[in-house]
């Protein structure tokens, strides 16, 4: 009996030992995982049933999104938005931390759902109700990447999704640009997305400020012979622009063609 | 009783009002399993513990052992409190219904349980080959445990026990489930033990056995020593006689019984001697190997 | 010191031996592959961008269950046998520390542990890789060798997503964590003598180590009015079950996100401690057994 009172005084004393220890061990997985708070895991508890809970905080719940997300594809195939915009919602909750699944939740709502909904047949004078439908379905996905945005801003790629939104399904061309340039602020950005902020300067009527932006971009390398990054494309952008705005010879990048 | 200082260290084995109690169940009810129970081996001695099954033999050398803790009283091994290592250093055990890991072969097992003991790699090899050849069972030697007979299996449980040449022997029940030839190797043995001065304490409940082996036995009885002392003390009948004669003619008998009848001594029983079962058991089975 | 270290030595290789000469393992063995060629099979779920995702998923929930059967079963099933069928005798009865056998037995069971995970990460490595191969080489045959700048963009992703070297700290991680329920179903071997009760406990443990920092959080915090047994309920749980969600960081790994070693060396850090914590409870429990 005393070697179990032993060891049950030293269980209690590593226990308030390791209190602070675990704290601050959550406090620095709180700084990879952005995403995760507390209100999440008690939110989560909410929203899912019991058997799914426990093994989401099992170490299952990779697996268990990965399921769901398949769903989600079945789903998607039946055309069911509701329930494909439930399991996206909950898959972003299970693991806040992947992109995937902000970037294809929000594609499902804001292009395939507003679409299919576009195309949907709805009663006689009542075609205002098909795009208030689709609005309703952008907004969603818009909503989600901007979620999560949020819990990744590190990454480009949802920043690279949501200006696509603006632009694809917005046709917002100047808040297009804007994200498309907050992307490349981050790393491991693909560098055609530099060419979609002149795009969508250009599209936005912003022509001169366009401009300048192709001529950084042209500043921005000396070697312009790589043919995998369109330099040609660039160079023919400052051409056009140089001549529409009516740029002084001087100052162009390029001598006018003859 | 009075020692001298270092009475202790002159017993291989003393036991001092050892007690022991399990608890049955949830509540307070507890089983008796030894009863104040005071035992001294000396060194060098062949030591029987008798007594009917659940008399708490077992529970007995499990304390001496230190495999359980005495609820009071004390043990001493060679001086030494019981459980320690220095203590089981210097003893090797056998117990009931050895059961031994059974996924490894004869010649794993006792590599393993040598280098419990704390023989150096070569010496063990050594040692390990000798005992194989002792208990006779170098041919198996590469077989798993779960291939053994019984009497294999009690062999290779007395070879781990000699591993680390004990000076006190604990053998609980070594002869039960053994065939009669088997039991006289391990009879053998212990003599062979005794012979090298080492001690031997060892229960059973088949008293013929014991007979033949044991200096001195105890017989417990619910967890208490009923009788001690050497076979010559608890065993002779003093006011009788027995004769065993060959070549006696029917007439030459009558003659005799009426002379001692004569001489005022009552003859008890005439019979013709019958040779025990176990030695025509073993006559016969040795006729042919 | 020296006779210890020989003594827990010879008991561990003794487990492992005992475990790996067990039909039950080659069992799992064939599970493990069956499951993971399965996995190479569910690359069919191709997540479009596919970080091979799915793919890790599987392969890090099919090591955690495997992992988990042997760590449940492993003490759980050895060290009640060897109490029954008194085998242990054999072995107390020699100039043996009980905690010599406890730590032998945990040591046995881990490096079984080990085998186990490295072996089924070897295969997942491969299946990956073989997965990775085959998608970047159906982009550079499509090119014919040339590819455009979406498709050098797309072969990177797929090459920093297999070949992530944060991979071997998950794994690292899902070891430490299995090594954890390990020594939480010795320590409770040590309590207890059935099999069935043990592997319930320690699965009881293992889910109430992940809902730990609840339990902590609310009971520190004590922004929430509760009665006292509930307060103190919280309390007992926070300071015996070890804190599961700190191993969460395998997931972060998964999705993709830098975790450093200065991340994951923390948490092995935490996972030693409390094992060495917990072996230094069974060898207390254990000393005082009736055997």
């Amino acid at each position: 009996m005393r070697y179990r009172l032993l060891a049950l005084a030293l269980l209690v004393a590593w226990g308030a030992g390791k209190l602070p220890w675990e704290r601050r061990l959550a406090a620095e997985r709180q700084v990879v995982m952005v995403g995760e708070t507390l209100p999440m895991s008690y939110q989560l508890r909410d929203r899912l049933g019991q058997g799914l809970t426990m093994a989401a905080l099992g170490g299952f719940r990779g697996l268990a999104a990965d399921c769901l997300w398949i769903s989600l594809t079945g789903a998607w195939e039946e055309q069911e938005w509701e329930r494909v915009q439930a399991l996206a919602e909950v898959c972003v909750l299970l693991q806040p931390r992947v992109v995937f699944f902000w970037e294809m939740g929000a594609w499902n709502l804001a292009w395939n759902a507003s679409e299919a909904v576009t195309r949907a047949p709805v009663p006689m004078g009542r075609i205002d109700r098909r795009r208030h439908d689709a609005m309703r379905w952008i907004e969603a996905g818009r909503s989600l990447l901007e979620r999560g945005i949020r819990v990744i801003p590190e990454r480009p790629t949802l920043y690279q999704k949501l200006g696509d939104l603006h632009w694809q399904r917005l046709e917002d061309y100047s808040k297009a640009a804007e994200c498309y340039e907050e992307a490349l602020k981050r790393p491991g950005c693909p560098a055609y997305v530099e060419r979609f902020v002149g795009f969508a300067l250009e599209k936005a009527g912003r022509r001169r400020e366009a401009y300048d932006y192709w001529r950084r971009l042209w500043g921005s390398v000396s070697e312009h012979g790589v043919d995998q990054h369109r330099w040609g494309v660039v160079e023919e952008h400052i051409r056009d622009l140089e001549a529409e705005l009516d740029v002084p010879a001087g100052e162009r990048l390029f001598a006018p063609a003859r | 009783m009075i020692f001298k200082k270092n009475w202790k260290k002159d017993w291989a084995v003393c036991a001092n009002e050892l007690s022991k109690l399990y608890p049955v169940d949830w509540t307070q009810k507890r089983l008796h399993a030894l009863d104040r129970l005071d035992l001294y081996v000396r060194r060098g001695e062949v030591f029987g513990l008798l007594g009917p099954n659940g008399s708490g033999k077992s529970t007995t050398l499990k304390l001496i052992l230190g495999l359980l803790n005495p609820s009071s009283g004390s043990v001493q091994v060679f001086g030494a409190e019981a459980g320690t290592l220095e203590a089981r250093r210097r003893i090797g055990f056998l117990p009931e219904n050895a059961y031994f890991p059974a996924f490894l072969s004869g010649r794993e097992v006792l590599r393993y349980y040598g280098r419990l003991v704390d023989l150096a790699q070569r010496k063990l090899w050594k040692r390990v080959e000798e005992l194989l050849e002792l208990v006779e069972l170098t041919a198996a030697a590469a077989r798993p445990l779960k291939t053994y007979s019984k009497g294999m299996l009690q062999r290779i449980g007395l070879a781990q026990a000699l591993l680390n040449d004990p000076d006190l022997l604990l053998l609980d029940e070594p002869t039960a489930g053994v065939d009669p030839i088997g039991a006289r190797q391990i009879r053998d043995l212990i003599l062979g033990l005794r012979a090298r001065g080492k001690t031997v304490i060892f229960s059973s409940h088949l008293l013929e056995q014991v007979q033949e082996v044991a200096d001195r036995v105890a017989i417990l009885h619910r967890g208490t020593v009923i009788q001690e002392g050497t076979l010559e003390d608890l065993l002779s009948v003093r006011e009788q006689t027995q004769f065993t004669v060959s070549g006696l003619a029917p007439v030459a008998r009558e003659r005799l019984e009426e002379w001692l009848r004569g001489e005022g001594a009552e003859v008890l029983e005439v019979t013709h001697p019958r040779e025990r079962l176990e030695e025509l058991f073993i006559k016969a089975v040795e006729k042919r190997r | 010191m020296g006779n210890s270290l020989r003594h827990i030595y010879a008991i561990a290789t003794n487990t492992f031996t005992e475990a790996i000469r067990q039909r039950v393992l080659y069992v799992l063995v064939v599970f493990c592959l069956v499951m993971l060629g399965g996995s190479s099979f569910c690359t069919q779920f191709d997540f479009r961008g596919d970080d091979f995702k799915f793919m890790k998923d599987l392969a890090y929930a099919g090591i955690s269950v495997i992992g988990l059967l042997v760590a449940l079963l492993g003490a759980a099933l050895l060290i009640p046998a060897e109490l029954e069928r008194r085998t242990i005798y054999m072995v107390l009865c020699k100039p043996v520390r009980r905690f010599e056998f406890i730590a032998g037995k945990y040591f046995g069971l881990v490096a079984l542990l080990t085998l186990f995970v490295v072996l089924m990460a070897g295969i997942f490595f491969l299946a990956l890789w073989g997965h990775e191969s085959a998608l970047t080489g159906d982009i550079l045959a499509a090119s014919k060798g040339r590819p455009t700048e979406l498709q050098a963009q797309m072969i990177a992703e797929y090459r920093a997503a297999a070949y992530d070297p944060a991979l071997v700290q998950a794994l690292v991680l899902l070891w430490a964590k299995l090594c954890l329920v390990t020594v939480i179903s010795v320590f409770l071997s040590t309590l207890a003598s059935s099999t069935v009760f043990i592997v319930c406990c320690t699965l009881l443990v293992y889910l109430i180590g992940h809902l730990q920092s609840v339990a902590r959080e609310f009971w520190l915090e004590g922004t929430v009015a509760a009665a006292w047994y509930t307060r103190a309920f919280l309390a007992a749980l926070a300071l015996t079950a070890p804190d599961f969600q700190t191993f969460n960081l395998i997931d972060e790994i998964i999705a993709g996100n830098a975790v450093l070693w200065s991340n994951t060396l923390p948490v092995l850090g935490y996972a030693v401690g409390y094992a060495v914590v917990a072996l230094a409870l069974a060898a207390l429990v254990f000393e005082e057994r009736e055997l």
